[in-house]
């Protein structure tokens, strides 16, 4: 029986995702969250533009690719830094989690994490967050994002692998810079990827990623 | 940032109160003995009142905030934590003035107040820790804490200002009491210009680093602008109680109308990087 890795992390491969959303999906019927709570969303990251040549015919720089993004259990997670509670903390592993029974729904955590890991449940009054379905994990299954990857463009496993599987990691648009908060998760960049902080592309979809 | 409210709410009341703290301990450092004064009290009440005020929009913030006994359990690292602390703490301090006002004090008196004007402050610098976020450019700039110091003078000078004038309405046509108020009254509008300044200052630092705002960026100065001018009349014609009051209205209107758009503008200013 597989158990959790040491210093567990998500491995996405942005070549060979398609955006069809299915973590998401996966996501929400496993830990049944509320219409509006995503722990996990796919972000579409597109630009470019058509140019006439003189002959009249047209060169494009077109690019168009997905990042499926959830909580990347940071290094340095800002959101344990500013919880006013210690509601969210980290374990030994790196794993950062919410003990709801501590959280006042002061919605800071929110504010500071620069990939939206931490969601407001509005029902309960209560952050919630991705925390690698901890319970399949330790009866030797996968997270249900990563089970449900219809390409395998998602991978869960140990992080020191899984950087293995990338000659760089995280250093493409529209990820924040990797410093402000030091994620533990490896993002293989799309052939396409542009640079952090690029101005040649935009987020294609800001109405579906956005906060509930 | 859509239930920016009650935060609005929080950190003007509590502003208001440090700064009507501050501006009774400027008063004594000019050699005014405030302790004996019968608008002391008044001035004491309306900071509590404000304090309780801004603690309950506080709570107003929370989505849960049975769980609110935790706060204090990451002193260590958060802000939001030491904030809302030295806000109780302040809390504390105003409750204990109100208490030695009956007593025969002097150094003691003094003391306090100036142990309550240095709670207030580190409430304040707490509250601009709160938002200096490295993740939030928007806000993690000089601009942030200028503004609160800006908002804490200006609404601080008016609100010790107010019940000067409600306690010395019978008393206006005696000289001596006149020429004392004046000074008191010239003093906390000097307050409120050093935070006009500091909101000067923040004005040029936000034009460079953001924002698009939902709300007129005119309508502030305008208000303010037109606050500090019903002041100053105010100061300057020692007549009809009647024309005095109608002025500290209006003075008051324009300020706290300023001070609101210009928070509500903070908010709504909220840009984080990434995602």
């Amino acid at each position: 029986m597989k158990s959790m890795p040491k210093k567990p992390a998500f491995f996405l491969d942005t070549q060979i995702c398609t955006g069809c959303k299915t973590c998401i999906v996966a996501c929400i019927d496993k830990n049944d969250l509320d219409t509006g709570v995503r722990w996990r969303r796919v972000v579409e990251f597109t630009g470019g533009e058509w140019n006439p040549r003189p002959d009249g015919t047209y060169t494009q720089t077109v690019f168009s690719y997905y990042v499926s993004v959830s909580c990347n259990h940071c290094a340095e997670p800002i959101c344990v830094e500013v919880c006013p509670t210690t509601a969210m903390h980290q374990d030994g592993q790196g794993i950062v989690s919410i003990d709801q029974d501590k959280c006042i729904g002061c919605k800071y955590c929110h504010w500071a994490c620069p990939y939206s890991a931490p969601q407001y449940e509005s029902a309960k009054g209560l952050m919630s967050k991705c925390n690698f379905c901890a319970d399949e994990v330790k009866t030797g299954g996968t997270p249900a994002c990563v089970a449900a990857c219809p390409t395998r463009a998602l991978a869960f496993g140990e992080y020191d692998e899984l950087l293995k599987l990338s000659a760089r990691q995280h250093a493409m648009a529209p990820l924040p810079d990797e410093k402000l908060t030091a994620p533990v998760s490896v993002f293989k960049p799309h052939k396409m990827g542009q640079a952090l902080k690029s101005t040649a592309g935009q987020i294609a979809n800001p109405e579906e990623i956005k906060d509930a | 940032m859509r239930d920016h409210g009650s935060l609005v709410l929080f950190t003007l009341s509590v502003q208001t109160a440090v700064g009507g703290v501050w501006c009774l301990q400027f008063a004594s450092f000019g050699g005014v003995h405030i302790w004996e004064r019968p608008d002391f009290r008044y001035q004491l009440g309306l900071i509590l009142f404000l304090s309780i005020v801004g603690l309950g929009g506080a709570f107003l913030h929370l989505g849960n905030p049975l769980n609110s006994y935790h706060v204090f359990k990451n002193l260590k690292q958060s802000w939001l934590s030491r904030e809302i602390a030295l806000v109780g703490a302040f809390g504390g301090m105003v409750i204990i003035m109100i208490g030695v006002t009956q007593t025969q004090g002097g150094l003691l008196h003094d003391g306090i107040l100036l142990l309550g004007s240095l709670t207030g402050g580190m409430a304040v610098v707490a509250m601009t820790r709160v938002y200096r976020l490295r993740t939030v450019p928007s806000w993690n700039h000089a601009g942030t804490p200028l503004a609160f110091l800006g908002s804490t003078l200006l609404l601080g000078g008016l609100l010790c200002t107010v019940p000067l004038h409600l306690q010395t309405w019978p008393t206006l046509t005696n000289p001596g009491v006149l020429a004392h108020d004046n000074y008191l009254k010239v003093i906390w509008f000097a307050c409120a210009i050093a935070g006009l300044a500091c909101k000067f200052l923040v004005a040029g630092i936000h034009s460079r680093t953001s924002a698009d705002s939902q709300t007129s960026p005119v309508h502030q100065p305008v208000y303010q602008a037109g606050g500090l001018a019903a002041w100053m009349i105010y100061i300057l014609i020692n007549g009809n109680p009647g024309w005095q009051s109608l002025l500290l209205i209006l003075t008051a209107c324009g300020l706290i109308s300023g001070e609101t758009i210009h928070r509500i503008q903070f908010y709504q200013s909220y840009r984080r990087v990434g995602l």
